[in-house]
């Protein structure tokens, strides 16, 4: 991949990625339902990696051709200053890459070390029966305890596991409702396969580091599928108000942050209602018997996605001031072409034959 | 399994508090309230001391009138120290919070969160 291509892509990319996020950002509060928001997401964070494998891996459309018409001098020094830039973009974002990876890395060697050697396992079934969880639902399931957390957290690399903050399981005084909200909450988590969606999740965060979008995403996705997990848990329980003041009683040993008031009136970035206080009023909204959403508009809103990611994926930004005029796709990736030259199948790759002699061209015309 | 010697964590909130109750030795809410200099309700001060009592920070004593009254636990070195050490964790990875599926997805949740759920709560009551 070229300079010039490399540019096309990387801008082009960044189109593609904001305009689906922006429609299932839309779609999802169309739907206004948990359970599909989730799948929602996952289609959206699928799709994004799929734009990313296509636009790295694959010859995309070039429906329209490079807008101006220009002299040999200004369009050579749109192509230095296109390679220039691009090289720029190409060392911060593999640092970017880079740092991420390490750090979550890093974060992964401490967690499994946490889990060996702060957290001690209990006997799961005698657990989940104690909180009338049926154990056999969970074969593989573990459930770890420890000192040194506050708040309860699930997750799953082989083997799906839940730990609990030792207050939990210690301090029950006969009354199991704190931890059969927490253990439900978890479940669900496991049973719907979220570690998956977070993990998905994670490759865009990673790939795509830089987009404030996808950080928005990500913030959403996990609202939505606490949004899920609360509401499973609640109508399970039976209770409302009683899975609210498990969640009160959670978030007060979790610590409190700055009190700081900001004016209401403005529309600041902080503004907004925390995760927690969104989830409560969610909360009392069902309990008030809000109507959930039809199943056909999420069906239809997952399919919309899909169609979007699919309808956006043939626009590709006309950047390069010196692809070919005669071709409506562009050349394959030299790796893919190189691949694909290994098993005898032919396929167009002549861009950088191309870039060499038009630049040739360029810098040596004859008058 | 190890050992490990006990870290006390402030946020903001708890640290303005904190500041007024290293200051004051034995104090109550209206105390705090009247030291610190900008407008916070009643319950957010209560709450916040609530949860340094349940972190062992500080302790709950004798009633003064309708009001308890609270003293430090733990010096305020103690705690400088258990900041840094998690400061340090924070910058060279030690919160895993990004990896797995957290109840809160923030251990941090300010007073009047943690009230209006309660209201929210016992406005639902056995619903």
């Amino acid at each position: 991949m070229d300079a010039r291509l490399a540019f096309e892509v990387a801008s082009t990319l960044c189109l593609h990625v904001t305009v689906v996020i922006a429609v299932a950002f839309m779609l999802q509060h169309w739907i206004n339902d948990a359970r599909w928001g989730c799948r929602l997401w996952t289609t959206c964070f699928i799709s994004v990696i799929g734009l990313v494998a296509g636009a790295l891996l694959l010859p995309h459309r070039r429906l329209f051709h490079f807008p101006i018409d220009m002299s040999r001098e200004s369009l050579l020094s749109v192509a230095v200053w296109q390679s220039r830039i691009i090289a720029a973009l190409a060392i911060i974002w593999v640092t970017g890459v880079a740092v991420s990876i390490l750090r979550r890395c890093s974060l992964c060697v401490h967690l499994l070390r946490f889990l060996k050697l702060e957290c001690y396992p209990l006997e799961t079934a005698s657990l989940l029966s104690q909180v009338g969880i049926s154990a056999a639902d969970y074969p593989t399931l573990s459930i770890l305890t420890s000192k040194r957390i506050q708040g309860p957290f699930c997750w799953q690399l082989h083997r799906p596991l839940i730990v609990l903050p030792e207050f939990l399981v210690e301090d029950r005084n006969n009354d199991n409702t704190m931890l059969q909200h927490v253990l439900l909450h978890e479940l669900e988590h496991l049973r719907t396969q979220h570690p998956i969606q977070h993990f998905l999740q994670g490759i865009c965060s990673t790939l795509l580091w830089f987009h404030p979008l996808v950080w928005s995403a990500a913030r959403d996705a996990g609202l939505t599928r606490e949004y899920l997990c609360d509401e499973v848990a609640a109508k399970t329980a039976g209770k409302f108000g009683a899975y609210l003041r498990t969640l009160a009683d959670v978030a007060e040993r979790c610590g409190t942050v700055s009190c700081t008031e900001v004016s209401k009136s403005t529309l600041a970035f902080g503004n907004q209602p925390s995760a927690l206080i969104r989830r409560s009023n969610r909360l009392v909204q069902l309990a008030e018997g809000d109507p959930p959403a039809s199943g056909l508009r999420s069906i239809v809103a997952v399919s919309v996605l899909v169609l979007c990611a699919i309808a956006i994926q043939q626009v590709w930004l006309p950047t390069n001031a010196m692809a070919s005029q005669r071709s409506r796709w562009s050349p394959w990736p030299t790796w893919t072409a190189n691949a694909l030259h290994q098993f005898d199948v032919n396929v167009r790759d002549f861009e950088s034959f191309e870039d060499r002699v038009q630049m040739h061209e360029l810098l040596y015309q004859d008058d | 399994m190890p050992r490990s010697k006990k870290r006390y964590e402030l946020t903001k909130c708890e640290a303005e508090v904190m500041d007024v109750v290293w200051e004051r030795g034995t104090l109550t809410v209206n105390d705090v309230l009247e030291a610190i200099d900008r407008d916070l309700a009643y319950t957010t001060v209560m709450t916040t001391l609530r949860i340094l009592e349940t972190k062992k920070i500080v302790r709950r004593g004798k009633k003064v009138g309708r009001a308890y009254s609270y003293s430090a636990r733990v010096s305020r070195e103690q705690v400088r120290e258990g900041m840094v050490k998690s400061l340090a964790d924070q910058l060279f990875g030690g919160s895993v919070r990004s990896l797995v599926l957290n109840l809160l997805e923030s251990d941090v949740v300010s007073a009047e969160d943690i009230e209006a759920v309660k209201k929210a709560a016992a406005k639902l009551g056995d619903k």
